[in-house]
């Protein structure tokens, strides 16, 4: 019983520092690490007392890793609705997932002792285990590095199934190999307001990146936010894999601020108008829906770095996204009361005017 | 009536849903899946606002699908008696190719001949190059340094800096003995 309620409150303090005031084309950084343990089937076609097994395991060798002494164990089960969702919407488990949640556990470090970086290992989800790590920014490195450090530690006490053509096997072909997958969300207002954005994706796609919606693939762009990561696990090795990732940031930067400059010089009416449009519905919106607010900020946040409007603060573009989540709100504003929809927007709209207007500041 | 989701259980939910075009979808549930499905918790389920409760409305009805393509699973795998199967997990071939996923380790060794091109279709190649475990043999290590050597002694063959490239070549030579070596002792 102790656990779950140290459960619900870990699970509320999932925030990031951020800095609002660097370079803000990369918004977050990370890095997924796929493992199956040898010796058992692949989730797909495990049963109960299969899965049960790897639960067990791995709990066993959490106690024997010093590292993770700060991690609590959690099984997702024992998770309240509301923090179940927080963990989706940050996007630590999956929420579409082929596997039923009853043999599923994450875990959490529960100290948040560094509050740059969040690493998590979920354990049961498509593949037996899944090493986590975010960080706010360009990142992709440290990110690496820290998953990394998990995996030495765990690779000691497990043993994963490996195979010497295939490298580290998994149930989806597409993870086998390094079974390592690398991304980065990406703010792109300018590439998409002069189009440059449709070969720049094309040309990703060619060199084995995907680019899909931040809110995950099969969904709508939406805020001119974009979650790039590599398509190949197999034939390349792990540093490649970063550095190539780490190139194409550095591109997506350059080509952003390039688009950006290039607006600057020639400024038509109607994007000025935009930017002001978005200025006077979030200032007056009573209501504002997550999808509505992200298309709003991203316009403002687009607006502040061309120098168009000043009447707000330099906000960080990232950090407001977590905040206004539904289930961040319903988490952390409204307390242990079920709340409609139009009640979660009508908060939402008040903590965005409370974050970027100057005169809340 | 048994329930949509597991198709075991008997169902003591019913749900009825109204899409936006005015499509009507049925759906008889367990109240196990129902507790799975919703995100339910515990005490949520036991409590009893259940009835009158609305969480019982988050029900996400893409993860209601994704499940049934888990339960799937075991349609497919039962359907096609003709196809071939995994020795070890039981899984067919033509359960594979539905879900896209295979069943165990194993399975990559008994559908090489399927599984290889598709693979080399949508990763570069079929050779691993990245780090392997620390705690595999001693040969598959050598094996592996080999291949990097290898790997780096083009790498230098293509800038014409010879010099490095023989040291590497040494290398590669002297690790290959260690192999061949190694190969013979364990033959005795």
């Amino acid at each position: 019983m102790e656990e779950n309620i140290s459960t619900s409150q870990n699970i509320k303090k999932l925030k990031f520092k951020y800095n609002a005031e660097k370079q803000q084309v990369i918004l977050n950084s990370s890095i997924n690490l796929f493992r199956n343990i040898s010796g058992y089937k692949f989730n797909a076609v495990a049963d109960k007392t299969d899965k049960e097994g790897i639960l067990n395991l791995v709990l066993d060798v959490k106690s024997q890793i010093s590292l993770l002494d700060n991690f609590n164990f959690h099984y997702l089960r024992d998770i309240p609705r509301l923090q179940r969702q927080l963990l989706i919407d940050q996007k630590i488990i999956l929420s579409s997932t082929t596997q039923k949640i009853g043999s599923k556990a994450v875990i959490l470090n529960s100290k948040f002792v560094d509050k740059n970086k969040l690493t998590a290992i979920i354990v049961n989800e498509d593949e037996h285990i899944k090493i986590e790590c975010q960080m706010p920014g360009n990142n992709i490195l440290n990110c690496y590095k820290e998953v990394l450090k998990f995996e030495k530690k765990l690779e000691k006490k497990l043993s994963f199934s490996f195979n010497q053509n295939l490298g580290y096997l998994t149930s989806n072909p597409s993870l086998i190999g390094t079974g390592l997958k690398a991304s980065v969300v990406a703010h792109m207002p300018s590439m998409v307001i002069s189009t440059k954005i449709v070969d720049f994706i094309k040309n990703l796609n060619q060199v084995g990146y995907g680019v899909s919606s931040f809110l995950g693939e099969g969904n709508e762009i939406i805020g001119n936010l974009f979650q790039i990561s590599n398509l190949i696990t197999l034939g390349k090795n792990e540093e490649s894999i970063i550095e190539e990732l780490i190139a194409i940031s550095k591109n997506l930067i350059e080509e952003e601020e390039r688009a950006k400059e290039e607006l600057k010089t020639s400024l038509s009416l109607s994007i000025e108008d935009s930017v002001y449009r978005s200025y006077g519905m979030v200032k007056y919106a009573k209501i504002l829906s997550f999808e509505e607010s992200l298309e709003l900020l991203s316009i403002l946040r687009f607006g502040l770095d061309l120098g168009i409007i000043d009447e707000i603060v330099k906000f960080d573009f990232y950090e407001l996204i977590n905040i206004i989540s539904d289930s961040s709100i319903e988490l952390n504003y409204i307390k242990n009361k079920k709340a409609s929809l139009d009640e979660i927007d009508f908060i939402r709209a008040c903590i965005i005017r409370e974050k970027i207007f100057k005169e809340y500041n | 009536m048994i329930c949509d989701n597991c198709r075991k259980n008997e169902a003591s939910i019913h749900l009825i849903q109204l899409d936006s075009n005015g499509e009507v979808r049925k759906f008889d549930l367990c109240k196990d899946c129902v507790k799975d499905l919703a995100f339910l918790s515990d005490e949520e389920m036991s409590g009893g606002d259940f009835k009158n409760s609305t969480s019982i409305l988050a029900i996400d009805l893409g993860f209601f699908n994704d499940n049934e393509s888990f339960d799937l699973f075991n349609s497919l795998n039962s359907a096609d008696k003709e196809s071939r199967r995994c020795q070890y997990c039981n899984i067919s071939l033509s359960a594979i190719k539905k879900l896209g996923r295979v069943g165990c380790p194993r399975c990559y060794e008994e559908f090489k001949e399927e599984l290889n091109p598709l693979i080399k279709l949508i990763q570069t190649g079929i050779e691993h190059k990245g780090k392997i475990p620390l705690n595999c043999n001693k040969r598959l290590k050598i094996e592996k340094k080999i291949k990097d050597l290898k790997f780096m002694l083009e790498e230098q063959i293509i800038i014409e800096n010879f010099e490095e490239a023989a040291k590497l070549r040494d290398k590669i030579t002297s690790l290959q003995k260690k192999l061949h070596y190694s190969g013979k002792k364990l033959k005795k």
